[in-house]
């Protein structure tokens, strides 16, 4: 089922994350401002969950870089 | 299962005993306290709506962790290194994160009280019945294998028999489980979050240390063991080629674990707010982020400091454990396994309860019960449950390897409910019929798939494709639901309102 992807080196696996993890930071950064913060208290930075994300996607892109 | 068989010690300190004893007796206490705050069925299922984002994604955590995570991650890593954190990584925090954004907020917003009852409101009360009978059954199910696993860490480390130890066990998750609701559970599961990680963070620096340092440590594995620092295996793997790993696991499984799973987001629908619901599944994929290097490291340290090599992988913890941990420790990290376990038991059995109440009985009844009437039955659901859990908990003897047997089986079922949920979400256009139908169908594909043999990762995948082909199909010659039947429950109507607001 799966027998043409026998043939693509180990990289691409990591290729594969990465674009996987930048595909889902896109689509957390198109969602309006307005609902990332709905119903929080007030609109400081460290609220704004979208960087929270990146946070988290970029020690998976490094992790996934390295090993 | 049998692995935890093998975590005896030759003798048990009274350090050890105290801790347990403390922990036995000041979880149960604490747990109880909640009782007084339970006066509806919103507060028994849905802890009042109350809960902020920390204590939700705490609990969070402490459900997804079990004594299994600890065993056969460490297992795991000792066998094939990194690749074993592909599941607390890859294969969790992309779909955390979607959950947040994407899941969540439908369902606080749509005010449901689980995920079949989010899928009744999107197509029908046949959807919800039949999404919640698959769930709930496989809840009890769970429920006896985590009572198993605890009695026989309980008897293998304590010497107490199996029949005592599976009562202990219930009868103290039971207490505050069954007379406290959501709130008991997710405030003991945080707790218990706390314990399991001191235990594993003194496990680690004891390890890092018996390895002669950091440094050492990371360049023996690097001189000694290269093939076990790769985080994917090659496509040719029996077990986790990487296509799978991408394909099944992080595109398909995964989400469908962290977006449909009734025990996780039970606890992310009681929410004090829709943005605590969000940033408690972020909370919990920053926990989750740190979990490989505590149940991952132990394997590493059997790998380079055991003299020779162990028989059976999975004996890599339980070596860490009499050969490098002090008495008191050893106790730490008992509790912190008794801890996982018992988290998994009672978010379990608060979702199997919430799910046979409404879902099942709560639609099958003609005369839809008081609120008075559906807490009194809640509660009598959720020790209906312990007591059916601890009579399955005997018979996950008779099956070797239950718990993977319990994972292959959830993903039969996984990528057709994770199909309707996402397209349902996303797509107005998708019919209740098309629902209906691509959940049945979804299953038998699956199970043809399982039949014939296919590996859980693929089978996963292509059950999910299959069941979003259908629900495309199956909607083009059938009437969707009108635009005001479907407020707050597609992507367009919930972000709409918020920009709106």
């Amino acid at each position: 089922m799966f027998d043409w992807i026998h043939a693509l080196p180990l990289w691409a696996a990591k290729i594969g994350a990465i674009l996987l993890f930048a595909g889902v930071l896109a689509t957390v950064w198109s969602l309006p401002e307005d609902f990332v913060y709905f119903g929080a208290p007030d609109r400081r930075r460290w609220r704004d969950l979208r960087v929270w994300a990146t946070v988290l996607l970029a020690v998976q892109c490094g992790i996934y870089y390295v090993f | 299962m049998d692995n935890l068989l093998s975590f005896t010690r030759t003798e048990v300190s009274w350090i050890d005993l105290g801790l347990l004893f403390v922990y036995f007796a000041g979880i149960t206490v604490y747990g109880y306290l909640f009782k007084s705050r339970v006066h509806s069925s919103r507060d028994y299922f849905l802890a009042g709506r109350s809960l902020p984002w920390w204590i939700i994604g705490m609990s969070i955590i402490g459900t997804n962790i079990g004594s299994n995570d600890y065993v056969g991650g460490a297992g795991g890593a000792y066998r094939i290194g990194m690749a074993q954190a592909n599941f607390e990584w890859i294969g969790a925090i992309p779909a955390m994160i979607i959950a947040a954004f994407i899941f969540i907020p439908f369902y606080w917003r749509a005010g449901v009280f689980s995920i079949p009852e989010y899928l009744g409101r999107r197509y029908s009360e046949a959807v919800r019945v039949i999404a919640a009978l698959i769930l709930s059954l496989f809840s009890v199910l769970i429920v006896g294998v985590f009572l198993w696993a605890t009695a026989l860490m309980l008897q293998t480390y304590l010497g107490w028999p199996i029949l005592l130890s599976i009562v202990v066990t219930a009868g103290v998750v039971g207490l505050y489980t069954v007379s406290g609701g959501l709130a008991a559970v997710a405030y003991t599961d945080a707790v218990q979050l706390v314990i399991m990680f001191t235990g594993a963070v003194v496990v680690a620096v004891i390890g890092v240390n018996a390895a002669g340092g950091a440094a050492n440590f990371a360049a023996q594995l690097q001189e000694r063991f290269p093939d076990h620092l790769h985080a994917f295996l090659p496509s040719t793997h029996d077990e986790f080629p990487w296509p799978g790993v991408l394909l099944g696991l992080g595109l398909v499984l995964s989400p469908a674990y962290w977006c449909t799973n009734q025990a996780i987001m039970q606890r992310c629908l009681g929410a004090r707010t829709e943005w605590d619901g969000k940033a408690s599944m972020m909370f919990a994929a920053l926990a989750k982020t740190f979990v490989p290097l505590l149940i991952v490291l132990p394997g590493f340290f059997a790998l380079l400091l055991a003299p020779e090599r162990l028989g059976v992988p999975d004996q890599a913890l339980p070596w860490v454990v009499k050969n490098l941990l002090p008495p008191g420790v050893s106790g730490l990290l008992f509790v912190a396994f008794i801890a996982a376990l018992q988290s998994s038991i009672s978010s379990t059995l608060n979702s199997a309860s919430v799910m046979v109440t409404r879902d099942i009985i709560g639609v099958i009844r003609k005369r839809r019960p008081d609120d008075a009437q559906e807490l009194r039955l809640g509660r009598w659901i959720t020790l209906a449950a312990l007591v059916v859990g601890i009579f399955c908990a005997p018979l996950t003897a008779q099956f070797r390897g239950i718990y993977v047997y319990v994972q292959q089986l959830l993903s039969f079922f996984q990528g057709p409910i994770f199909a309707l949920l996402l397209m349902g979400i996303l797509f107005k256009r998708i019919t209740p019929k098309a629902g209906f139908w691509s959940l049945l169908l979804g299953l038998a594909f699956a199970a043809a798939l399982g039949i014939a043999g296919l590996n859980m990762l693929y089978m996963a995948f292509w059950s999910f494709v299959a069941s979003v082909l259908l629900l495309f199909i199956i909607s083009a010659f059938t009437r969707p639901k009108s635009a005001s039947e479907l407020e707050d429950l597609s992507y367009t109507s919930v972000v709409k309102e918020a920009v709106d607001v």
